[in-house]
């Protein structure tokens, strides 16, 4: 037997680390959707009239809509009558007052996890806001933002204390109407994060929410809105992780980003929900509508993604550049493995004077999984001077894999540069063989590859998100390479 | 769909000798069919940049032909020097301008009135075989197809020299004449030919709906030219498949000057291990012109390798379309494919929509797409007219240099030749 073929047989993967369940008392409502569930989400979380209104304007919205079919996956339909569309931990008392209050076996979850929420022992110089199912169990290094005039808390917490500030942006990058999922998630939406930089200030923490589903049967909805004003800057991080299960559940989440004049975000994610078994039971239905809106002049909105989980992704983090001169990035490393399926891209829309972008995507595809990159550059007529650069790699792993890309370009100012380009390979066999002469193994051969292949986009990630980055491709890929 | 002017011509073929008894079925079935689909729509997505909607709102007649002493020295002047030629006026075959090859191994047969001696090939080549399900346009041709030609070259032969189909559509004011070319070409085992179509109309808006067959078997080459100087108010839409065998070789261009709305749609399928397509074209686009070129490229064996590049120039209100994809089959190791779409903007109200796609089902390939939108570099003209040129001829001599580097592809002086001096005369490029 070759050298190669004992790669091949080698037991794949490790097991999916995330995949326990934690055992948590929570209060669920009966799986089923109507206005009903509806206005008791709205009532439990004792939500101002405005925010009622706007779900169930988008409720009554997607009873007419069809679900989307475009995207280069399969699936079998989604019974939405089947999902909870409410669960959360149990509260103690009257909930928890500070972090001290909180479930220990919550607590322990999120160690678990790699994030712990207790005062000893945070992250330091990161501030985490962790939702669990539906709703956020705590946040972190608040007093410290507040020092600085930041507000960083989860959703419901920013619909009672900053009711105008949530009105104002609300629906305003992704208005309820934008798509299927979209819709639903404007309906049901039970918690997420928020954040507020004021003018001018610098963000002295890296933001981060982590996401957990825990219980079974639900879907999680939640509603990320982060808002930089004139000239402040914050680095935001999120990551995903879901129990094992034999059952499909589905996010349908919502991030809306807006920048001001001179303001810049980063949101970078880490995605890793659970994507089922080999023979592809089980997993996420990842399917989320992210985008950025450049408002303001000279304004920065920039998308670092390493999307690894899921059975399905169907993910497109856009930028909206309306400010003359504003800018919009996008990288991202997606991975697939197994029998995962993979959608994902960007969209680029240049409206503002001189304008520019940026997309870095690398899909890796290995065993029988299907990665595709869809992406749309639009520059307007009144986008004198856009700039586009485009590139799109994509590596083959295996030959029962496939490997797609869709990009759409269109272009009506003639003052505007628009550039893409897109290959697709495999690793090269002289170059395997190169780093073999070098007396380097034929593993770590192909990670070194791996990792040269992706670094333009983990160069991006804040340097915890990066070493994560690169550890959770190599396990992914353990075993299926060679 | 029910239209008054479409079912009036359809009753006029139907009772036409271009319907013997045999034919009937098929065409009632066809039309049958075309009502069904309706035109194209924007929300199927090869159509997602196309509107058809001056297909359906076009008065649609029976063409008739003009007489032809008008018109000669117009078409005298569209020839190819030394070739074999046949010319159609409206669909309508021109025996006395035509040149038949005469030698043996090679069948040419113009589609004739009574369609008895296309028979056999029309039969044999799909016209009545159910081929996977057939696009709208492909039924509304096999409707109504009233021209063409059946071209066979035995093995290896070579057609001495190069075959001209020249196609005149000349419209009417306030109708649109419906010419349906039809073509079959299959070159056995190891033959070679290279060909001309080229398409010229007049006048107000004829339409024309153009589809060919073409297989090459196995070793066999082909150098296919399609050019298609289009009048302003011009429908012209044009569907050609290619089967590809083991080791034949072909390449093709597609140069389109104008049209109110041309569209080019080309498959290229590649049946064969070590087959190789090349696939160019060319087009520009000024006033209100539409052009949109569609391409699929299917690699179905392993070792197959296709190449294209598209190169565009939009003036005035022009408007460009680029659908590119590549398809690569599970199994098609050892493939390689390229793909580029090059556009230049010459005016502010000019728009280009490209979308290059691959999808890719086998992991030992080498493939890659590039799609660039832009404008002329202003550091070049700036040095142009830094030595006197002026600012005009500056920015000809660079979209001559754009277009340059894609007509030497061809490889082919003859059809190189005659393609620079249409460009030179028809489009100042």
């Amino acid at each position: 037997m070759t050298e190669a073929n004992q790669a091949k047989t080698k037991i794949p993967a490790r097991d999916y680390k995330y995949g326990f369940v934690s055992d948590v008392e929570t209060d669920d409502f009966p799986t089923g959707l109507s206005e009903d569930v509806i206005r008791r989400i709205s009532l439990i979380k004792e939500e101002p009239e405005f925010v009622l209104d706007f779900r169930l304007k988008a409720y009554r919205y997607w009873l007419t809509l069809d679900e989307p079919t475009w995207a280069h996956v399969k699936y079998p339909p989604i019974d939405f009558q089947a999902i909870r569309y409410y669960s959360a931990p149990k509260k103690k008392g009257d909930g928890p007052k500070s972090l001290k209050d909180i479930d220990p076996e919550l607590l322990a979850t999120f160690n678990r996890l790699g994030i712990p929420l207790g005062e000893q022992q945070r992250i330091s110089g990161v501030a985490v806001d962790a939702v669990f199912d539906s709703v956020s169990v705590g946040t972190t290094h608040q007093e410290e933002l507040e020092k600085v005039g930041v507000i960083f808390c989860s959703f419901s917490e920013a619909l009672q204390k900053h009711p105008e500030l949530v009105r104002k942006y609300l629906g305003r990058v992704v208005p309820y109407k934008d798509n299927y999922y979209a819709a639903l998630n404007a309906a049901v939406f039970t918690d997420g994060s928020f954040c507020y930089i004021p003018k001018g200030v610098k963000c002295p923490l890296d933001l981060s929410t982590y996401f957990r589903i825990n219980a079974a049967g639900t879907g999680q909805f939640e509603r990320t809105l982060v808002i930089a004003d004139v000239g402040s800057s914050v680095s935001y991080l999120e990551g995903c992780t879901a129990p094992q299960r034999d059952e499909n559940q589905l996010h349908a989440a919502v991030v809306e980003l807006i920048a001001l004049d001179d303001a810049e975000i980063k949101y970078s994610t880490v995605q890793n929900w659970y994507a089922g078994d080999a023979e592809g039971r089980g997993g996420i239905y990842n399917f989320v509508t992210k985008r950025g809106l450049c408002l303001g002049k000279n304004s920065h909105i920039s998308w670092t993604q390493v999307e690894a989980g899921s059975a399905i992704t169907w993910k497109y983090p856009s930028c909206i550049l309306q400010g003359d001169g504003s800018r919009g990035e996008f990288f991202s490393v997606a991975l697939t493995n197994n029998k995962m399926q993979a959608d994902t891209g960007t969209k680029m829309i240049h409206i503002g004077k001189n304008t520019r972008s940026r997309i870095i995507s690398k899909g890796i595809s290995a065993d029988q999984s299907v990665n595709s990159y869809r992406g749309l550059v639009k520059i307007m007529a009144s986008a004198e001077g856009a700039r586009n650069y485009s590139q799109c790699d994509s590596l083959l792993v295996g030959d029962q894999c496939s490997a797609n890309t869709f990009p759409y370009i269109e272009v009506k100012n003639k003052a505007s540069v628009v550039e893409h380009e897109a290959s697709t390979s495999k690793i090269s066999k002289e170059q395997v063989f190169y780093l073999k002469s070098r007396g380097i193994d034929e593993e770590q051969a192909i990670g070194l590859l791996l990792n040269g292949f992706c670094k333009e986009v983990f160069k991006e990630l804040p340097l915890e998100f990066s070493v994560e980055a690169v550890k959770l491709l190599e396990m992914k890929l353990e075993g299926s390479v060679g | 769909m029910q239209r008054q002017d479409m079912e009036q011509v359809f009753q006029h073929i139907a009772a036409s000798p271009w319907t013997p008894p045999w034919l009937t079925a098929t065409r009632q079935q066809a039309y049958a069919q075309f009502q069904a689909l309706g035109w194209p729509s924007r929300d199927h997505e090869d159509w997602r940049y196309t509107s058809t909607k001056a297909l359906a709102q076009a008065n649609f007649t029976w063409p008739s032909v003009p007489l032809t002493s008008e018109l000669s020295a117009d078409v005298q002047a569209s020839f190819l020097a030394d070739a074999y030629r046949l010319v159609f006026i409206n669909g309508q075959l021109q025996t006395h301008l035509s040149l038949l090859p005469q030698s043996q191994g090679i069948t040419l047969q113009p589609l004739e009135l009574d369609l008895t001696s296309a028979r056999p090939w029309l039969e044999a080549e799909g016209l009545s075989g159910a081929k996977g399900a057939r696009t709208s346009l492909e039924e509304l041709n096999r409707a109504f197809f009233n021209s063409g030609a059946f071209l066979r070259l035995d093995r290896h032969i070579k057609l001495d020299k190069p075959l001209q189909m020249l196609h005149i559509a000349v419209g009417e004011p306030g109708c649109a004449s419906l010419i349906c070319p039809r073509h079959i070409l299959v070159l056995e085992d190891g033959a070679e030919a290279t060909l001309l179509e080229s398409y010229r109309s007049f006048g107000a808006g004829p339409f024309t709906n153009s589809a060919s067959q073409v297989h090459l078997k196995a070793g066999a080459r082909l150098h296919a030219v399609t050019e298609k100087v289009l009048s302003r108010d011009a429908l012209h839409v044009h569907q050609s498949h290619f089967i590809l065998e083991r080791d034949s070789l072909l390449k093709t261009f597609v140069l389109t000057l104008g049209g109110q709305l041309a569209r080019h749609e080309q498959t290229m399928e590649l049946r064969g291990s070590g087959s190789h397509a090349q696939f160019d074209g060319l087009y520009i686009g000024r006033q209100r012109a539409h052009i949109d070129m569609n391409t699929t490229v299917l690699h179905q064996a392993p070792q197959t390798s296709s190449s294209q590049v598209y190169k565009g120039i939009l003036h005035d209100q022009a408007r460009a379309v680029f659908n590119g994809k590549i398809n690569i089959a599970k199994g098609a190791q050892q493939t390689k494919a390229e793909q580029l779409n090059k556009n230049l903007l010459m005016s502010t109200d000019a728009e280009v929509d490209t979308k290059p796609q691959l999808q890719i089902d086998a992991d030992d390939v080498r493939c890659s797409h590039g799609a660039t939108v832009g404008r002329l570099d202003r550091n070049e003209l700036f040095y142009l007219q830094s030595r006197g040129i002026d600012r005009d001829t500056g920015e000809r001599m660079l979209a001559q240099a754009f277009v340059r580097d894609v007509l030497n592809r061809l490889q082919n002086p003859v059809l190189e030749q005659r393609l620079e001096q249409e460009l030179a005369a028809l489009s100042g490029v």
